[in-house]
């Protein structure tokens, strides 16, 4: 017998535990939305099936040191098995006493089916001081939602949800807004509503945690790239005065994508999934996540069951890879999107082939507004002394007019990237006068990335000046000119400051930005001391006022 | 035993594995380089295989094609047989031809068994939507092509292992036997990948069930190269580098006196920090599958 003892171990005796899932009660689903991947088996998980799921995740959870379990009740429609969803919650209640863990329940549902059961039992929770979280897919108004979330006959079911909606308020009262969000799939079909939908949810159903995400394989092309950062625009407006009138940054935490702002850190994986989250199948099977679950008939991609737990072999791929192994990974500057591991295995054959295109793109106008939000989060003085990884404007492909003055690089800057004609340009200024170029020989070039770039159109607005430009590709492009040939003397001194690191841009010196945060931080805690100084001077007065 | 000659003809691939171990993959050959160095091998053995290796060879074909015409034209030398060492991604036409008329030439395809066990194997220039894809699907379509028109025999399959994929040796093995393929290499990945204990639990209990299924006829003509043979510690494979630098050949150090011992190119033994487990664990389960067939013998 070989004897392997004398080779070292390469991987952690204790990995990481899986203590957080979703769990497939059924598959079964009473909707057919367009864009859904699952395959609506009828099946059903069983008490004891579940029962022994939720000991699986307790003792991960003790053997890990992890302080409470998260079950994400999800289908199929969990709502088409709230029985056992009310069972298996209360069982996880009354073994987390025994195992001294808290328990995080969530429900994924497509809001349809309310039944007075489920009433009863999500008040009784609410009374007990163990509210669950809801979460409804909405994708906007009834004639949007209607386009995509369909039942199985194809009639829209926006009328089966209207009712419900109220019902939940009425549940949840005042919790409504702290335990209840709305959730948005962006598809091709219903992108354009983007922002209608999003003042629908806020103002028509009262929601105010918000969810809109763009569908990760579907195949974006740069016009609907357009659409979404021209409703993100428009929401972002809505958030940012929303936050300035409230003088607080949850306007911002309540919406997501937007809410991103407020984390510096995202860890290091896109998400958990076949790390310390998995999907629990109705039979008791381990999954990375339902998403390659139901991509996988084969079954190749099981890792276990609730019964003998998880092979490490074959989860090691997911238990091991790391943010920068993605494709896209080390480079990026935006590498905590919403990146989906599972869309790179079903689409390009590996979990580390990250797609990028028109998804990419949209997650960059994320992060672009992420950025923008907390620029002016910490001009309100919300927050202060933060450090993250601000954007360019060339890598996010996109401006956003005044609000990202700021960032502006002080030479030639995009001011929007479109392909097209001239004409389908909507200019950021629609009143702007410019003079035609008028003869071949008064053509004037300049040098874009490297590549040069003929000026068909140039024009000045508030003192700044634009052109309009045609590259070897044929693509029309609007940009700022600053510093090429031609410099007026004001705008030579510009660039001189720039190179000195002086003039407020992005391309500003390494150590001239570093010092420059250091000035701000120093700065932000002074102004925080002297609050508080204020505050003790106050007190003082006070004090002696009360002598 | 008889020595095996690696050429290189090209340094350049289409693929970018990610455990890929190549260092230089610019360098690119001519035929006079080529032939240099098939001269110096002639010189001094008669009798012998040859590898082609790349990056990936098939982008230098016509530099096999030279060689093996070049080599089958002497009339005191006898070549046993001609691997083409490939990803398996480019089969043109010409190839095809190339491989349905010279008999002596094998095709071993580099495919780590199931499309998810082949995700660290993966297309250099990204597709459309910015990816690099799993050289799966191409590489089962050229190998479903060669074994409608070459014999099945002459090609060859190989699963390079890691901590990622070791653990579903037997379902690979299972796969690449339901797509027609016959003769399966089973290798291990050395220097870019850590592998531990693990691996080696793993790879062993997976083999055994592999030689098992064989046995029982679950994979009836089903040849796994470690159960058949196992390369022979003694090998020292040593790379001939010319005066430039530039690696040109490889051979595994079976006999004393010949291009290795004799001529311009320096040699560098090849070393492996992972050898003498990879080759225990490789020695182990060629054994056990003889007793495995020992067993059912006796039975």
């Amino acid at each position: 017998m070989i004897n392997l003892n004398k080779y070292e171990l390469q991987f952690p005796i204790s990995p990481i535990p899986i203590t957080s899932v979703s769990v497939l009660l059924t598959e079964d689903c009473n909707l057919r939305c367009t864009y859904c991947f699952e395959k609506h088996n009828k099946n059903k998980m069983s008490q004891q099936v579940g029962e022994r799921m939720i000991d699986f995740l307790f003792e991960n959870a003790q053997k890990g040191n992890v302080d409470y379990i998260s079950l994400t009740m999800f289908g199929g429609e969990p709502m088409l098995a709230s029985e056992m969803l009310e069972y298996l919650t209360k069982y996880a209640w009354q073994q987390g006493e025994k195992f001294n863990k808290g328990v995080q329940v969530i429900i994924i549902t497509n809001g349809t089916i309310l039944t007075d059961q489920m009433k009863n039992f999500l008040s009784y929770a609410i009374k007990v001081g163990k509210p669950i979280q809801i979460q409804i897919s909405v994708d906007g108004p009834p004639e949007v939602h209607d386009r995509t979330r369909v039942t199985i006959d194809k009639k829209g079911s926006f009328h089966m949800i209207e009712k419900n909606l109220v019902k939940y308020k009425e549940i949840y009262g005042e919790l409504s807004n702290r335990f209840i969000n709305l959730h948005g799939v962006l598809s091709k079909d219903n992108i354009q509503y983007l922002y209608e939908s999003y003042k629908f949810f806020k103002e028509e159903t009262r929601f105010e945690n918000l969810w809109f995400l763009p569908v990760t394989e579907e195949e974006w092309t740069d016009e609907h790239v357009q659409i979404y950062f021209d409703g993100m625009k428009k929401i972002y407006n809505d958030v940012i005065s929303d936050c300035k009138n409230q003088n607080s940054l949850a306007p911002l935490e309540k919406y997501a994508p937007l809410n991103r702002t407020l984390t510096e850190n995202w860890g290091d994986a896109p998400c958990g999934a076949g790390k310390n989250y998995a999907t629990i199948t109705a039979n008791g099977e381990i999954y990375p996540c339902h998403h390659i679950y139901f991509n996988d008939p084969e079954k190749e991609t099981l890792i276990g069951d609730i019964w003998t737990g998880v092979s490490e072999s074959k989860r090691r791929i997911y238990s091991e890879y790391q943010g920068d192994d993605l494709s896209c990974g080390s480079t990026c500057e935006h590498k905590n999107c919403y990146r989906c591991i599972a869309v790179n295995l079903i689409s390009n054959g590996s979990i580390l082939s990250q797609t990028k295109g028109g998804y990419c793109r949209m997650m960059k106008i994320d992060k672009l507004f992420q950025d923008m939000a907390r620029k002016e989060m910490e001009r309100m003085g919300l927050l202060m002394g933060s450090k993250n990884n601000l954007m360019t404007k060339e890598e996010a492909g996109f401006d956003c007019g005044e609000v990202y003055r700021d960032y502006a690089e002080c030479h030639i800057v995009d001011i929007q990237r479109l392909n097209g004609n001239s004409h389908t340009i909507p200019l950021e200024k629609p009143n702007l006068s410019y003079q035609e170029n008028k003869t071949e020989t008064q053509v004037r070039d300049l040098v874009y990335n490297g590549k040069s770039e003929i000026i068909l159109q140039e024009w000045e607005d508030e003192g700044k000046h634009y052109c309009r430009t045609r590259n070897e590709n044929g693509e029309i492009n609007v940009r700022e000119i600053i510093n090429f040939n031609g410099l007026q003397e004001s705008q030579k001194k510009e660039k001189e400051k720039c190179n000195a690191g002086q003039c407020g841009c992005s391309i500003k010196k390494e150590e001239n930005i570093q010092l420059e945060e250091q000035i701000e931080i120093l700065s932000d805690a002074m102004a925080l001391m002297i609050r508080k100084l204020d505050v003790i001077q106050n007190m003082l007065i006070e004090l002696n006022r009360g002598k | 035993m008889k020595e095996r000659y690696v050429i290189h003809v090209t340094k350049k691939c289409n693929c970018n594995c990610l455990y890929c171990y190549e260092k230089d993959k610019m360098s690119t050959y001519t035929w006079e380089e080529v032939k240099e160095l098939i001269d110096g091998i002639v010189k001094y053995n008669k009798s012998f295989g040859v590898e082609f290796l790349g990056g990936e060879p098939a982008m230098a074909f016509h530099l096999i094609q030279q060689s093996y015409e070049y080599l089958e034209s002497m009339n005191d030398i006898f070549v046993s047989d001609y691997v083409i060492t490939t990803n398996s991604t480019i089969l043109t036409e010409e190839m095809l031809d190339f491989l349905k008329t010279n008999k002596k030439v094998y095709w071993s395809a580099s495919l780590d068994g199931t499309k998810y066990m082949n995700q660290l194997r993966v297309f250099k220039e990204p597709s459309n939507n910015g990816a690099p894809q799993n050289t799966y699907d191409v590489v089962v379509d050229n190998l479903k092509k060669l074994l409608y028109n070459i014999d099945i025999d002459r090609i060859h399959v190989h699963m390079t292992t890691h901590p990622y994929n070791v653990a579903f040796i037997d379902r690979g093995v299972g796969h690449l036997y339901s797509l027609g393929i016959r003769h399966i290499g089973i290798g291990t990945v050395e220097s870019t990948i850590k592998i531990g204990r693990e691996y080696a639990e793993d790879f062993i209990s997976q083999l055994d069930i592999v030689s098992k299924k064989i046995i029982n006829g679950t994979y009836q003509n089903l040849k796994i190269d470690l159960f058949e043979w196992i390369k022979p510690k003694e090998d020292k494979r040593s790379y001939l580098f010319n005066s430039e630098g530039k690696l040109i050949g490889e051979s595994y150090g079976r006999v004393e006196n010949d291009i290795v011992s004799n001529s311009n190119y320096k040699t560098v033994l090849g070393t492996s920090p992972l050898q003498n487990m990879i080759y225990e664990i490789r020695e182990y389960v060629h054994l056990r599958h003889k007793e495995n067939l020992n067993e059912k013998r006796i039975r």
